[in-house]
């Protein structure tokens, strides 16, 4: 039976040095990385026969919904459940996303961008949950807006996004992909200065420098160029509408 | 408005527990979330059959029509009493999502537009792109950031529920978890608990949600003296699509929207479900097209349960328009619906069984409740397309209710508790991880998961027999015996996750002897549990809610408790 070799960037604990360990896995139709890696998990046996700790890795939906089991495959970030091991002639390089600190071998920690999240306010200004007993129908801002909605807080966008980091307080494309929908929604226009004026600031729209490596690097297809655009055009707007009102 | 200082407890962040938290926060309480990640990792992501609402009222659809739907889809096992309330407040839910930031696909118009859910009357299910599930999910997560941000709401994502502290009455007065990186075991007191840890679909191993729905959080629940409802019923659909080892669900409303499957027979593509279900257009529940195909692929002299599912007649546009939810999937297996044909095969699509409870979503534990697929109030033996989400977000927003009030009633306490108490329920659980961290023998957890699942998917789930489920409990049995022989091959002391999936496997046993059990025990064939030798529901005497609990250390099953509602007919 055909097989791949797979090269997987190990670490024990955020403090520790990465590692290499090699992987043999069998080769057969519709085998995912998900699939290989649960394989190593049951038996953690390196390509030269040594018994190793179960390779770590998060996952949850298994249908690219949730974001979770997203890693660098060849040193692109894809989610590892949708990557199909048939693609490969050669070894494969399995690495976790760079962008974010290591927790365990493929897993880490993406909490920072739910902090980026908060700082942005990307939230719909409702007062509380009780019904106001209007009809269900949506205006054409908020459907234009609606793909933004399916983000999933991958990472992939920041992963290939020369802008974000250390020295950068740009957090990547995901935040207007979160933004772009609650500015648009029917509860978000009297909200959107203040969030429009916070993304005039640092770590904002003026941060991205147009590489548009982010939309490429979507795995949801969300038009991020366009969802940058969409919000500089904003952001400028509501700047000159501050400075002529005074 | 609640009393000052009354703390909640909830347990998991999907669309139920966030729906919880959220209206126990808008409620005034303080509110602590425990959940193994955050909400956009959860299994809710991975519904996409839409959310149903009697909305268009000018058809002449209401919300009595809808739980009427409902409970007939559910063969009449669902509350009536629940249903009926859910329906009725499922526009009003509608319009609040809209309000937080869904948005629903519409019309040129902005009506929403809706698909027929198999079985319903009317046209009612809205949709959203893709996954209505992920897209809800992001939705109320950013509220929840928003109730965060305020400091009366805490989440603690990484964390894994193992157990509940009980007061000396039985109370649910807080829980123990465990975090999932550095493993430490923290008590979190509380004026009453949510569970909302989903389903079990995962213990069948092939399934369509999250590998984390394995039902371990109700067992301990039921552990502790929690009952379980209907554990038997289980949603097999046979409208799954293969991609890699995992099953992608396909919502029903393909059917009505004029998706075909069929099967081959003498080399010709057989229409089994027009031929069959012609009066409604092929468009039944997962059950009855289930049973159709088992029963077709007999007559055709097929090995396997497999068929194909059919839109090349269809116009493309019809199926971006009308079928978003499945171009996901047709992406990943790199196929064309428009010209490709699509192979698909059953696969369970949720549990339906749960924690039992009463129409306030209080579990037989004081001071627990539970809502979402852990707790089985709505959907009886067959879930209604779109009827999901509508159930978790409902159901969340009345658990909370229920929660909040009966704190209310005992008043805030959590500072009363006693030490021996929590150090007590927290010393169980550090004891367990030092007899699992000890474990030393030669058998491979992982292996016996699997074995466990092939055995409940292939022996214990389809079509049922009394002789083969009863070699099925053997086969649990033998299962249990090997964990407790089994190695911890990770000794790390960091994020060691082998070490929850030991401990988690030691209740997906229990409960899947308790599936079996409870299938034994229900003779008759009524939605999802289908028995071969008895082809029909018996009203007289199974109109009951089986209901599961510990007795001294042992599984008992109670089978005497009569379904709120009246038996009847489904008419399809």
């Amino acid at each position: 039976m055909a097989s791949l070799l797979l090269k997987i960037k190990r670490q024990d604990d955020p403090m520790d040095l990465p590692h290499w360990e090699i992987f043999e896995v069998a080769l057969a139709p519709g085998v995912s990385l998900v699939d290989a890696l649960r394989r190593i998990q049951m038996q953690p046996v390196t390509n030269e026969g040594i018994p190793t700790t179960p390779v770590l890795w998060d996952c949850s939906c298994e249908e690219g919904l949730c974001g979770a089991c997203t890693v660098l495959v060849n040193g692109k970030a894809r989610q590892a459940c949708g990557v199909m091991l048939d693609e490969f002639d050669g070894p494969v390089t399995i690495e976790p996303l760079t962008k974010y600190p290591v927790v365990r071998d493929l897993i880490v920690d993406r909490s920072s961008m739910m902090d980026a999240l908060s700082r942005n306010l990307c939230w719909t200004d409702v007062d509380d949950l009780a019904p106001r007993g209007d009809r269900v129908k949506m205006t054409k801002d908020e459907s234009d807006a609606s793909c933004f909605l399916d983000c999933v807080m991958c990472g992939a966008c920041s992963e290939a996004c020369p802008q974000v980091n250390s020295r950068s307080a740009f957090a990547g494309a995901f935040v207007f992909s979160s933004l772009l929908p609650v500015i648009r929604n029917r509860t978000g226009k009297e909200g959107a200065p203040s969030r429009l004026s916070a993304l005039a600031g640092r770590g904002g729209v003026a941060d991205c420098a147009g590489a548009e490596n982010c939309e490429r690097a979507c795995p949801r297809g969300i038009p991020l160029v366009k969802a940058s655009a969409i919000l500089s055009w904003d952001v400028a707007k509501s700047s000159l509408a501050r400075f002529f009102r005074g | 408005m609640a009393e000052k200082g009354l703390n909640i407890v909830v347990i998991g962040a999907g669309v139920a527990g966030m729906s919880a938290a959220l209206k126990a926060f808008d409620l005034g309480a303080s509110v602590t979330i425990i959940a193994q990640d955050m909400p956009y990792r959860s299994g809710s992501t991975c519904v996409r059959d839409g959310f149903s609402a009697a909305v268009g009222l000018a058809s002449g659809d209401s919300p009595e029509q809808h739980a009427e739907d409902t409970l007939r889809c559910g063969e009449f096992l669902a509350s009536r009493s629940a249903v009926r309330r859910m329906c009725e407040q499922a526009p009003d839910i509608a319009e609040l999502l809209l309000r937080l930031g869904l948005v629903f696909d519409r019309t040129t118009e902005g009506l929403p537009s809706l698909s027929r859910a198999a079985g319903s009357t009317f046209a009612r299910t809205l949709s959203s792109g893709r996954s209505i599930g992920q897209r809800l999910v992001s939705v109320l997560s950013g509220r929840i950031l928003r109730a965060c941000s305020s400091g009366r709401l805490t989440a603690y994502y990484g964390w894994e529920f193992l157990s509940l502290i009980q007061d000396e009455s039985g109370r649910a007065r807080g829980v123990i978890a465990q975090e999932l990186r550095n493993m430490e075991i923290k008590a979190f007191a509380a004026d009453a608990v949510i569970l909302c840890t989903g389903g079990y679909p995962a213990i069948f191993g092939r399934h369509c949600r999250s590998a984390a729905n394995d039902g371990a959080a109700i067992v301990s629940c039921m552990e502790q003296g929690a009952a379980i409802a209907n554990p038997e019923f289980v949603q097999v659909t046979p409208l799954a699509m293969s991609v890699s080892s995992r099953a992608r669900s396909v919502p029903d409303s393909v059917l009505s929207s004029g998706g075909a499957v069929w099967i081959e027979r003498d080399g010709k593509p057989w229409h089994f479900l027009k031929e069959w279900h012609g009066a409604s257009g092929g468009a039944v529940p997962d059950d009855l097209v289930l049973n159709s195909l088992v029963r077709a692929c007999k007559e055709a002299g097929a090995r396997t349960n497999a068929a194909r599912l059919d839109l090349t007649h269809l116009n493309p546009e019809t199926i971006g328009l009308k079928m978003p939810f499945l171009l996901d999937a047709c992406d990943a297996a790199g196929l064309d619906p428009s010209s490709e044909t699509m192979d698909i095969a059953p696969a369970v699509r949720n549990s339906l069984g749960g924690l039992w409870a009463k129409l306030d979503h209080s579990t037989s534990i004081e001071g627990l409740f539970a809502a979402g697929s852990a707790v089985c109030l709505y959907h009886g033996a067959c879930a209604m397309s779109g009827n999901d989400l509508l159930a978790s977000v409902h159901g969340g927003m009345v658990a909370a209710e229920s929660a909040v009030s009966s704190a209310c009633q005992k008043g805030a306490g959590a500072a009363e508790l006693s030490a021996s108490l929590v150090s007590h329920a927290k010393e169980r659980e550090t004891d367990l991880v030092s007899r699992i961290s000890a474990k030393q023998g030669t058998e491979n957890a992982y292996s016996i998961a699997s074995e466990l699942s092939s055995t409940l998917f292939e022996k214990a789930l389809i079509e049922k027999d009394n002789e083969q489920l009863a070699r099925a409990a053997g086969k649990i049995a033998e299962l249990s015996e090997k964990l407790a022989r089994a190695q911890l091959i990770d000794r790390s002391e960091w994020s060691n996750s082998e070490l929850s999936f030991h401990r988690r496997l030691a209740k997906r046993l229990v409960l899947a002897d308790i599936y079996v059990a409870a299938s034994i025990a229900r003779e008759e064939s009524r939605g999802g549990h289908r028995k071969a030798a008895i082809p029909k529901k018996d009203d007289k005497k199974w109109f009951v809610t089986t209901r599961a609990f510990m007795k001294s250390g042992k599984m008992a099953l109670d089978l005497s408790e009569r379904v709120n509602g009246e038996p009847g007919d489904r008419g399809y």
